[in-house]
């Protein structure tokens, strides 16, 4: 008997979901254990019934719920719960979903920045005024889904590795357990490390790190070390897949920007990575902008908007 | 408050308050107490030294320290007080240890097996914690946690009859662990450690709460949100003592040998002193002669002449066979930690063929002292009537009446000192200029003798030189950062411009010697600060271990500092240094094991091998290797033995 499998998504750009296609064949081995109930990115079946007849949202019952992106208005709140209300098993798909990803970084800004950035700026037409019909109210910021609801399972990512996610589906299938990278990001890498040596600032990425392109990434000397900002150390692992053989940024020769968010749930990214940094004795004024070692982690109240944070002081 | 300017104006002004900055004077008994113990005092009534037996007074086995030796401020008094405690370490080295009685601890108790009893002890500090934290309601809230069997708020926790109660609440009650909630523990714990120690408790099964310095100091605005924090601390406490179990100190075998770096005034002094406590030292010099700075100075401002005391120094240093010199040698790498360092040294043997050697060594001083800055301004390497102080004082003792012998000689002051680079004083320059300006008014009356200074620091006791230099007329004209002297070439002659900011006009000296103080810079350390992960300034001087109360420890247990390495310093100071850090070494090679320890860390399976900790490690135990899982390789942290070298050269260095 095929297991019913409801995925949506909510506050997010569908990268997740893609990469649930970027399963490729093993795809095809696995759809004919998978009854898909409920999936917009496949499936044209509408929340509030297929006539638009229903007041609430209304989703059908599943073993296992997908769930991609963060919540950020009164409709991803209404889907989020009814997701939860009908999934046996909840996964928390995504960066988005696990720490508020990307458009988390708006957590910097209250709403009223936000719409007066948007709407009445230089840049935009006069009179321009947020809508009042026919969008969802946004809330007050960007939620991880397990500020709002419970999750059984965080599957981070930017997007999550399609390995991960068979073997996570596959796991749950067969009944066995979840096996998902622990560790942060330099554990699956190879370049050369030999300690941090004499660095005492971090370099803009706007020069190229030495490397020799006809060598493999374990001839490169570490990223961090050769002085620029490579989120590795304070970001779970899980890019590389399970048999990559370098984390996705570095075999492209670019520090790692943290996407999979903190090594641990509720772990920390600026701190531990400002942490790492200052006990090396690297000046960490030397970092523009400190508040982008969060980018993709600015959910549960890591990032709040300064003038929030002053009026409550 | 009416007062006169410089320039003659005369200025008014009202203040609110007025704050006397007082002299220090020597006490009115100082001068009987220097009769009862027979030694010389100097006309200010402070103890009469030299500058090459600092802290001795004028009679044998009489040493001084503080301000009785003269002004003195905290670190100074403590450097002097090492260095007496140095001399007389010296002076008793026969007899010593001889009065010495081991500390004999009770049987440990076997605590194995026992469920969890834990004593929790609350300390108001008086008022300290108390005045911030409702401390009977912590206290009555730490009875309530799991594992807690007794529970008691005292006044002080720390006092003497607080230990006692302690012990005997430990014993009546059974209890197998304590909590103490109270100061910080890099203070008190070694003291609650004992207090268990002395019942026969392993010493680990305490945990301390930091309710004061990490709570009430810094909480005293918000009385509850600190009482309900020091709850926090407390219950984290308890959960981490129900956690403990006993361990066992580690030891390690002192090597009673010291390895002093830098062979001037400061390490000679240093090795001089460990050699007569009885330990054996290996010098190193990185240039192919001892002495140092000192090789190139003249006169004291006591008029002691250097070279007769330094070639005394040589010539000890040279008969005794405790002492090891190696010239032309650098040190490589060291492995171990306080008591047992083994250390690589490169020997440079002729210039051609460098040889390595490995040594063992209990206690390391640095003494890397200073070098002068080379100017680029006042016209020096473009006139050669325009001199360093250090090539003056190299002419006065090879052609000194080629000094003398001159109408007019201008010293400038703060060459290359307190600017944006330097910020810093280099401390010796005024008396040094002073003393000098003094020598040569005296052989030659007739010559003009000009001090232009941004203002003249002769400290404590050398302000007399400062005094005698204006009685015998020579000329000290201020100048600013803004105003600087000029020194330009006209015709044949030198001249220097300044503006005199008491007659207020422009002057134009000619000048037939223009003497450069030119600021001290450090010897290049980088290489023994990422051998020793010591500290260091941003002007590059080593960083001592507490400013005030630990002036000659480095911020790496067992390396001490000596000389102008730690900052710019005088003769009598860096001597005083060199001998206070090797009282300070013999403090640990005077111990046959040193206690290290017991709480260790270890790498666990979350090492992601990201390498962020090798640098940080002090001990440089740590490196990175490769290991192999499913066919995939990763990298994680080993740690390594307790030295890095092989088995065979510690073995071959230990027969040495």
């Amino acid at each position: 008997m095929p297991v019913n499998v409801a995925s949506e998504w909510l506050n997010s750009c569908s990268g997740c979901e893609i990469a649930i296609l970027n399963l490729g064949e093993t795809l095809i081995d696995l759809l004919p254990q998978l009854n898909f109930v409920h999936i917009p990115v496949l499936m044209d079946h509408k929340h509030l019934g297929q006539l638009g007849d229903k007041e609430h949202i209304e989703l059908p019952k599943a073993a296992v719920g997908l769930l991609s992106g963060g919540i950020r208005n009164e409709e991803h709140l209404e889907v989020a719960l009814e997701m939860r209300k009908k999934c046996d098993v909840l996964i928390a798909l995504g960066t988005c979903a696990t720490h508020g990803g990307i458009p988390a970084m708006l957590n910097s800004y209250t709403n009223d920045e936000l719409f007066d950035r948007y709407y009445s700026t230089q840049s935009t037409d006069p009179d321009g005024k947020p809508p009042t019909q026919g969008v969802p109210f946004l809330l007050d910021r960007c939620y991880a889904l397990d500020e709002k609801i419970d999750v059984d399972i965080y599957l981070p990512g930017c997007p999550p590795h399609p390995d991960h996610i068979k073997g996570t589906i596959l796991a749950l299938l067969k009944g066995e357990d979840i096996k998902l990278p622990f560790k942060s990001v330099c554990d699956t890498c190879s370049a050369r490390r030999e300690g941090k040596g004499d660095i005492k600032e971090i370099k803009r990425f706007v020069t190229t790190p030495e490397f020799d392109p006809d060598k493999p990434i374990d001839q490169m000397r570490c990223l961090l070390e050769q002085g620029y900002l490579c989120m590795g150390p304070v970001t779970r692992a899980g890019c590389a897949g399970i048999n990559g053989d370098a984390p996705k940024c570095i075999s492209a020769r670019v520090p790692c920007r943290g996407c999979y968010g903190p090594v641990q749930q509720n772990g920390n990214q600026l701190l531990d990575m400002l942490n790492a940094l200052v006990s090396n004795g690297i000046d960490i004024k030397s970092i523009p902008d400190r508040d982008n070692l969060l980018r993709f982690s600015g959910a549960h109240n890591r990032l709040v908007s300064r003038k929030k944070s002053k009026r409550k002081n | 408050m009416i007062w006169v300017g410089e320039d003659g104006t005369r200025n008014e002004e009202y203040f609110d308050m007025v704050v006397l900055a007082i002299g220090m004077q020597a006490p009115v008994d100082a001068e009987t107490l220097a009769r009862h113990f027979d030694f010389d005092m100097t006309q200010h009534n402070f103890a009469q030294t030299g500058s090459f037996n600092p802290v001795s007074t004028t009679r044998d086995g009489v040493f001084v320290t503080g301000a009785f030796h003269s002004p003195k401020a905290i670190p100074k008094s403590v450097i002097y007080a090492s260095s007496a405690a140095a001399d007389v370490q010296a002076l008793l080295a026969s007899s010593k240890g001889t009065l010495t009685k081991e500390k004999i601890w009770p049987q440990e108790q076997d605590i194995t097996g026992q469920e969890p009893r834990v004593g929790v002890f609350v300390c108001s500090c008086g008022t300290n914690i108390a005045g911030v934290i409702d401390v009977k309601d912590v206290t009555q809230y730490a009875s309530t946690l799991g594992g807690v069997d007794y529970v008691e708020n005292n006044l002080f926790t720390c006092s003497t009859d607080t230990q006692d109660l302690i012990a005997q609440k430990i014993k009546e009650k059974n209890l197998n662990r304590v909590v103490i909630a109270a100061c910080t523990p890099r203070t008190h714990e070694i003291l609650f450690q004992e207090t268990l120690q002395n019942i026969g408790l392993n010493k680990y099964m305490i945990e301390m709460a930091n309710i004061r310095n990490q709570n009430s100091w810094v909480h005293p605005d918000e009385p509850e949100k600190a009482t309900a924090k020091a709850k926090d601390q407390i219950r984290m406490a308890v959960a981490k003592v129900i956690k403990n179990y006993p361990l066992n100190d580690i030891q390690v075998n002192v090597t009673p040998r010291a390895l002093v770096i830098g062979g001037g005034l400061a390490g000679m002094s240093s090795a001089l002193n460990l050699a007569a406590q009885g330990y054996e030292i290996v010098l190193l010099e990185k240039e192919n002669r001892l002495g140092g700075i000192a090789l190139d100075l003249y006169e004291t401002w006591k008029k002691e002449n250097v070279r007769t005391d330094l070639y005394k120094m040589l010539l000890e240093i040279e008969n005794n066979d405790l002492i090891r010199v190696c010239t032309n040698a650098r040190l490589e790498s060291v492995s171990g930690s306080v008591g047992s360092f083994i250390g690589r040294i490169r020997i440079d043997k002729n210039r051609h063929k460098d040889d390595t050697e490995t040594i063992e060594f209990g206690a390391c001083i640095l003494a890397t002292g200073g070098k002068a800055y080379v100017p680029d301004e006042y016209m020096y390497n473009k006139d050669n009537r325009v001199l360093t102080s250090l090539e003056f004082d190299r002419l006065m003792i090879q052609h000194k009446s080629g000094a003398v012998n001159v109408g007019s000689t201008v010293f400038i002051q703060c060459v290359g000192s307190r600017d944006d680079q330097r910020p810093y004083c280099s401390r010796v320059c005024c008396t040094s200029a002073i003393t000098n300006a003094v020598g040569l008014k005296k052989m030659n009356p007739e010559m003009e003798i000009f001090v232009l200074n941004r203002d003249i620091r002769t400290y404590a006791d050398r302000e007399s030189i400062y005094k005698e230099a204006r009685d015998l007329g020579i000329i000290f004209i201020n100048y600013t950062p803004d105003s600087k002297p000029e020194v330009l070439k006209k015709g044949a002659d030198i001249l220097v411009k300044i503006f005199d900011p008491i007659s207020q006009l422009p002057l134009e000296i000619k000048a037939d010697h223009i003497v450069l103080s030119t600021a001290i810079l450090p010897n290049d350390n980088s290489s023994l600060v990422k051998i020793f992960k010591c500290g260091i300034n941003s002007d590059g001087f080593l960083c001592e271990a507490h400013p005030k109360l630990k002036p000659v420890d480095s911020t790496v247990d067992g390396v001490f500092l000596a000389g102008m390495c730690h900052y710019p310093k005088p003769i009598n100071e860096s001597i005083a240094q060199g001998k206070a850090a090797a009282s300070r070494a013999g403090v640990i090679l005077s111990k046959k094991t040193m206690q290290l320890d017991a709480i260790k860390s270890h790498v666990t399976q979350n090492c992601d091998g990201c390498a962020l900790c090798i640098d940080v490690c002090p001990y440089n135990a740590i490196v990175l290797e490769e290991y192999e899982e499913n066919g995939r390789k990763y990298k994680k942290i080993k740690k390594l033995g307790p030295n890095m070298f092989g088995k065979k050269e510690v073995e071959e260095c230990r027969s040495m």
